[in-house]
């Protein structure tokens, strides 16, 4: 088990490694000059050579491109991502604001979408072929195939607009003012967790489906055991697994949704900070969202193999 | 069809086999034309190409022509739909948005199974390093939310149509790689590319002329699957206002010009939400129906000449 652990740990430190090497080699050999970007967009126009050739060698945009890349590992080494072209304030500062609104809504509908997609998948599988089971796969198949952006304009549309029951944007932290908070989280955080849940529910229900035709449960519906027995010490313990997988893989779905919904809903989190990064070319701003979202994405990973360990003892003796 | 689907339906007609043979062929097409919610998929896709085709024609209007008069009216027999804040009609920018839709589904899912069949057989063939390096980099890619990573790629490029298609293709490349490399670990092993080397073919020719094409049933589903990944993806970034050029209609950018009008005028963001959603659907579906029936494990539930087979 730790040899495999062990394993998988250097694999993902390699895997980090390219990671830094795409972001920074991609956004440096892709056209645009941040400075111009910069400058240009800037209310006067300063077209001083002296100024540009300043400013490039201020972020230190000046060097030769290996140069750049290690003064930035260097930094992100010691949890310094750089300094923002377009706000004059740190990444750091930003991600702070950011990451702890993405976090709080991120997590929020992570646990929307298992509580939900884990049962309902469960359900389908046992009341297989039946109306139950249909209704469920559209409902699922539904959520995979509508646009999560319009999906949270048609929740603003009927829950604030129609019937008011709800905000239909802003964010507001949980410790100025919770009920609020709540209220304002509701519609982004179920918009967010449709698609995990879809995928939760139809992993789950083909994981059920795999198992529920075993010979030990069969055995299990033999000596007499109740059907909640059945399924929940023999089906759903034995099936279990490949849903483990995908709620690993409903990390990365977790925040890519969140660039959309947080746009949709107004929320100053880490999506939005993305979209209008991208927008300023603010380099340095998205690399440090695409690393803190790849370091989120390989440590869900590496959670999910420490979960296979407890779950299956297969793993632990190989 | 490929030598690879042959082969799959053969074995699948083995084992359903009631004397007198039928053609393995015929039993599949048999198959998908007795799913109604396949055919009803199948139907309106082909019904959509056309239209996306001759949008021209059956287009009522031109899609940017203003009618600054008649703005946001409501639905009419002269605008099916309305109209939006120009006075555009909404219809016929819905069908001129289709072929942005499909054109962008098809050759960014065309690009990104192209590269990542190529990545994913070299790495399963020569496994070992060759591998490790193609595979880890699959890897970095995939940690990278899908939607994210198309987005920079998208801003950084510049974001015209075929930006758009780069940098959703490119984003949609590891899965192809990683089902590639798989397929091909599995086929390789096989005896009758064992003996292909015994007879001195050499490694690149087994490639192309005897892995791909056993594997390319499996990656063709995956592929129509990915045709509605593709259209959520581009659809998404028009409505970032990252994508194709502001003049051209699409359903993403639609979504987004009618959100500001949600309250007086919801039709707007309703309607191209319905259309993406049911072209991604009907894509889904056929990918879902095609795996059922390609799927030797799956084909025992199908249902032939409405008894099981």
């Amino acid at each position: 088990m730790t040899g495999y652990l062990l394993r998988r740990l250097g694999q993902a430190l390699i895997v980090l490694f390219i990671v830094t090497f795409l972001v920074f080699g991609v956004m440096r050999w892709l056209p645009g000059d941040p400075i111009l970007m910069y400058l240009s967009s800037d209310s006067y126009r300063i077209t001083d050579r002296a100024e540009i050739a300043r400013m490039r060698h201020q972020y230190g945009l000046d060097k030769p491109i290996p140069m750049q890349y290690l003064d930035w590992a260097k930094g992100v080494l010691q949890g310094d991502l750089g300094k923002s072209i377009t706000k004059g304030t740190t990444v750091n500062e930003e991600l702070a604001r950011a990451v702890p609104v993405t976090l709080y809504l991120g997590i929020v509908s992570f646990i929307i979408s298992q509580l939900i997609g884990i049962p309902l998948g469960i359900l389908a599988a046992i009341r297989r072929g039946t109306w139950i089971d249909n209704t469920i796969l559209v409902i699922a198949n539904l959520g995979v195939t509508a646009p999560i952006f319009w999906v949270g304009i048609i929740l603003i549309y009927v829950f604030g607009l129609t019937l008011g029951w709800l905000p239909i944007q802003g964010y507001t932290s949980p410790f100025t003012d919770f009920s609020k908070s709540v209220q304002q989280l509701i519609l982004p955080a179920f918009c967010l967790a449709l698609g995990p849940l879809a995928g939760a529910t139809r992993q789950t229900r083909s994981a059920m489906l795999e198992v529920i035709h075993q010979d030990y449960v069969r055995t299990a519906w033999a000596k007499g055991l109740s059907e909640r027995a059945v399924i929940s010490r023999h089906v759903v313990k034995n099936g279990i697994l490949p849903v483990v997988t995908l709620a690993g893989m409903a990390v990365p779905m977790i925040i890519g949704g969140a660039v959309l919904v947080e746009t949709v809903f107004n929320i100053p989190g880490m999506g939005r900070l993305a979209v209008n990064a991208l927008f300023a070319k603010d380099y340095a701003i998205v690399q440090g969202i695409v690393l803190i979202t790849a370091i989120a994405v390989i440590i869900a990973n590496l959670l999910v193999d420490l979960s296979y360990g407890y779950l299956d003892p297969r793993v632990r003796v190989a | 069809m490929s030598a690879g689907s042959d082969t799959t339906i053969v074995a699948g007609a083995a084992c359903a086999a009631t004397p007198p043979r039928v053609s393995p062929r015929a039993v599949a097409v048999r198959v998908l034309l007795h799913r109604k919610l396949f055919m009803g998929c199948a139907i309106f896709l082909v019904v959509l190409v056309i239209v996306a085709l001759f949008a021209p024609w059956v287009a009522p209007y031109p899609p940017n022509q203003t009618e600054l008069l008649n703005r946001m009216a409501p639905p009419s027999w002269q605008h099916w739909l309305g109209t939006d804040t120009l006075g555009r009609d909404t219809l016929s920018r819905l069908i001129y948005g289709a072929r942005v839709s499909l054109l962008v589904g098809v050759v960014a899912v065309a690009l990104s199974a192209s590269i990542g069949i190529v990545l994913g057989t070299v790495a399963g063939y020569f496994g070992r390093w060759v591998e490790a390096v193609i595979m880890r980099c699959m890897d970095a890619l995939m940690t990278i939310p899908m939607i994210l990573l198309a987005l920079t790629l998208a801003a950084l490029l510049g974001g015209g149509l075929s930006d758009v298609v780069v940098a959703i293709g490119v984003s949609m490349i590891p899965p192809y790689a990683r089902l590639m490399c798989a397929e091909t670990q599995s086929i390789k092993r096989k005896d009758f590319i064992v003996s292909l080397r015994g007879m001195g073919a050499g490694g690149w020719r087994i490639m192309a002329g005897h892995v791909v094409p056993n594997a390319f049933s499996h990656v063709l589903v995956f592929m129509t699957m990915q045709i509605g990944g593709a259209i959520l993806a581009e659809a998404a970034l028009s409505f970032l206002g990252i994508g194709v050029e502001a003049t051209t209609p699409t359903w993403g950018s639609m979504v987004a010009d009618g959100y500001r009008y949600l309250f007086t005028d919801p039709i707007l963001s309703i309607a191209p939400g319905v259309a993406i959603m049911a072209t991604v659907f009907a894509f889904n579906m056929v990918g879902d129906t095609l795996r059922d029936v390609l799927d030797p494990r799956l084909r025992g539930t199908m249902v032939y000449g409405g008894k099981r087979a």
